[in-house]
């Protein structure tokens, strides 16, 4: 990880910390062995926890996903009402800057490490899967390919921004 | 060097001498093993003799080197260092041992690695797990294995999730709070994206005036105004909404900024291009053509106004000359590019002398593009009825304005939008389809409704016609008043029709088909 990244993680270090929480909890829930349970340590592990392979692609793939989903979950639940306060409706307080902040910091980190990514394509992609099942998940797989390579960078802290700012606008399809 | 050299022979080779003069005797009876000492001892100092002068000579090439470079090193104390022979020998001696210590701890890592290969790497004290046949098959030992499946999570982590959770609960009150007043602002947005303008501008319009003044808002509001009349006012709008010369040359206010230069520069240049003309005419009214075209030739030349507008003064000033339909057609839709940037302008107009032209269907197009540009373009619905009239389909006339004052009657409770002005006209086209149908009772029905939802010279004009047939004298001299304390009077065509001068179809059919 650059320098760069590691800031970011830092600037962002509630969704940083709680992305490195659920994965360890995931790796308990999986039967997956810990190496390392510091979930904020300078290099590529901050905002993750180092463990073995996982047993079977399945696995691999939702300790991946539900790391992301729960930070996911968490930051739209916070960002989304502080969004729409700031930017599109007025009356905002201080704390409206605070919510943002978090639900940016928890959107920044939803993505795995690139190696878990890998491996995660890898057990699909990289095995006589059925085709199906590899159509069916691609989307899902490119995307957290992506943002696991994005988070690398520190990308993610624009990608989470922009994400924040338009997600409230697709309710313009429902009213 | 020289000092160097001094003290090889002044502290080695005497006492080798002497022992050399002293010991012959007994040192020549006794082996030829012994005999052969000082000549070995003399190989090897010989041998430092050469070790030390070649290393002199290195240390010199290395001084005089980091000389030229300018960096004066510390080559002078380690110059001091070692310049005797024992010294070198010293030298010789930590270099032995180093080795010697490299092969040792060499020989304990292979010896601590040959202990990891049997042990768990974790605790390093038990053996490693195995299967059936004793073979290795974790690098754990087994209760390290449960232990690493056993971590704990870390309780600052949980302490987290719940400070989260709590903030969470605070954020979904804080969202049903302004749930209501983001619902209004999306479904203005819809609207707008809809193409449907005029009701997204009364729906941002709604949200500015409950308090939601944010950047977004305002922004999407006067985008409505972009692309209609309403441009007019766009400059007044941002005035109004407290933007001033500073916040407008803020980067992110780029987008208020050009449409409040356009919006300035389109009411300069109508404000020139009507003076203009008023220059041009006379106190009856009757323009000099060629005065006004020069005048308004004048203007283009100058880039502080708009050329698009201008041109559609150029027509202007020759309807008012009374140039015929054709040459009307090719002034307005000379420039397809002013046409194209000021569609609500120009279209209407073109659609209109079309349908004079009798080329409804190009009329009837028109209004299609012009529906496509704005959804709830009122210009297009009026001249559907009004070309639907003029074909003297006046029951297809009734029918579409019917449909269209389903699409305008906001203002009367209605689903619809609110127009008040678009309404008014409608009626007015309906009430004259119903006129020249036959239909007295209805045309003077609706000619009522138009004058009480938008009051206009036509629509105050059309009244007294109305009242002309039914024959209702009183209501006529009323109209009159009203029309009077408005310092107008009926127009000629009321006056001729109710001198028997001329009828309705010449009024409503021919030359236009309006009042004149």
């Amino acid at each position: 990880m650059n320098m760069v990244g590691f800031i970011i993680k830092v600037l962002t270090f509630p969704g940083a910390y709680l992305h490195g929480y659920w994965e360890h909890i995931m790796c308990k829930t999986y039967d997956c062995p810990v190496d390392d349970n510091r979930y904020f340590t300078k290099g590529e592990m901050c905002g993750h926890v180092e463990h073995e392979f996982f047993p079977t692609a399945a696995r691999q793939f939702l300790f991946c996903f539900f790391s992301m989903l729960f930070n996911l979950f968490l930051g739209f639940a916070i960002g989304i009402p502080a969004v729409i306060r700031i930017f599109f409706v007025g009356g905002e307080q201080w704390y409206h800057y605070v919510m943002l902040w978090l639900g940016i910091s928890f959107l920044t980190n939803l993505f795995p490490l690139i190696d878990d990514a890998m491996a995660m394509w890898e057990g699909v992609y990289g095995t006589d899967k059925n085709i199906f099942v590899k159509i069916i998940a691609a989307p899902i797989y490119a995307i957290i390919y992506a943002g696991a390579y994005l988070n690398t960078w520190g990308l993610t802290l624009i990608t989470s921004a922009v994400a924040l700012y338009y997600f409230p606008l697709i309710g313009i399809l429902f009213v | 060097m020289s000092d160097f050299k001094e003290k090889e022979k002044g502290e080695g080779l005497p006492e080798e001498e002497k022992s050399l003069t002293t010991d012959s005797q007994e040192e020549a009876a006794t082996s030829a093993d012994n005999a052969d000492k000082p000549e070995r001892e003399k190989t090897e100092k010989e041998e430092l003799e050469e070790l030390a002068a070649l290393f002199q000579q290195e240390l010199n090439k290395a001084k005089e080197q980091a000389e030229q470079n300018g960096s004066i090193s510390d080559w002078d104390n380690l110059a001091t260092v070692n310049r005797t022979v024992e010294g070198v020998e010293t030298v010789k001696d930590a270099e032995n041992e180093e080795v010697k210590a490299e092969e040792v701890s060499q020989a304990d890592e292979e010896s601590a690695e040959e202990i990891d290969e049997s042990l768990c790497i974790r605790c390093g004290k038990n053996e490693r797990k195995t299967d059936e046949n004793g073979e290795y098959i974790s690098d754990y030992c087994e209760e390290c294995e449960k232990a690493r499946l056993k971590t704990h999570v870390s309780w600052i982590g949980t302490v987290l999730f719940v400070i989260v959770v709590a903030v969470m609960i605070f954020a979904g009150r804080d969202f049903a709070k302004s749930a209501d007043s983001f619902k209004s602002v999306l479904e203005a947005d819809a609207m707008r994206l809809d193409g449907k303008y005029t009701s997204a501008m009364d729906a941002y319009y709604t949200c500015i005036a409950s308090g939601n003044d944010r950047g977004y808002v305002v922004k999407n509001m006067l985008k409505c105004y972009e692309d209609n009349e309403m441009i007019m006012y766009a400059s007044q709008i941002i005035s109004q909404l407290g933007y001033d010369e500073d916040t407008l040359s803020k980067p992110w206010n780029s987008y208020l900024e050009k449409l409040y230069e356009k919006s300035e520069k389109l009411n300069n240049t109508s404000t020139y291009a009507n003076q203009a003309i008023s220059d041009a005419t006379d106190e009856d009214g009757n323009i000099d053509y060629d005065a006004s075209v020069a005048a308004l030739d004048e203007l283009a030349a100058n880039e502080d106004y708009d050329p698009a507008i201008i041109q559609y003064y150029r027509y202007y000033a020759a309807a008012l000359a009374s140039k015929d339909i054709d040459e009307l057609i090719e002034i307005i839709s000379e420039n397809q590019d002013y046409v194209d940037e000021y569609s609500w302008l120009f279209l209407p107009k073109l659609a209109t002398l079309k349908v004079r032209a009798g080329d409804s269907e190009g009329a009837l197009e028109i209004c299609d593009e012009m529906l496509k540009l704005n959804s709830e373009s009122y210009d297009a619905y009026i001249i559907r009825i009004y070309n639907a009239r003029m074909n003297k389909d006046y029951e297809k006339a009734i029918a579409e304005a019917d449909a269209a004052a389903e699409l305008f009657n906001g203002s009367e409770g209605g689903e619809g939008v609110t127009s008040t002005y678009a309404l008014g006209e409608i009626y007015r086209q309906r009430s004259v389809a119903c006129l020249l149908a036959g239909k007295t009772e209805e045309g003077i029905e609706y000619a009522e409704k138009s004058q009480n939802t938008y009051q206009s010279v036509d629509s105050t004009n059309l009244l007294g016609i109305c009242y002309i047939l039914n024959g209702d004298e009183e209501k006529y001299k009323e109209t009159q008043e009203f029309l009077e304390n408005y310092g107008y009077e009926y127009l000629t065509d009321v006056t001729d029709f109710k001198a028997g001068k001329t009828t309705l179809e010449k009024i409503f059919l021919e030359d236009g088909g309006e009042l004149d």
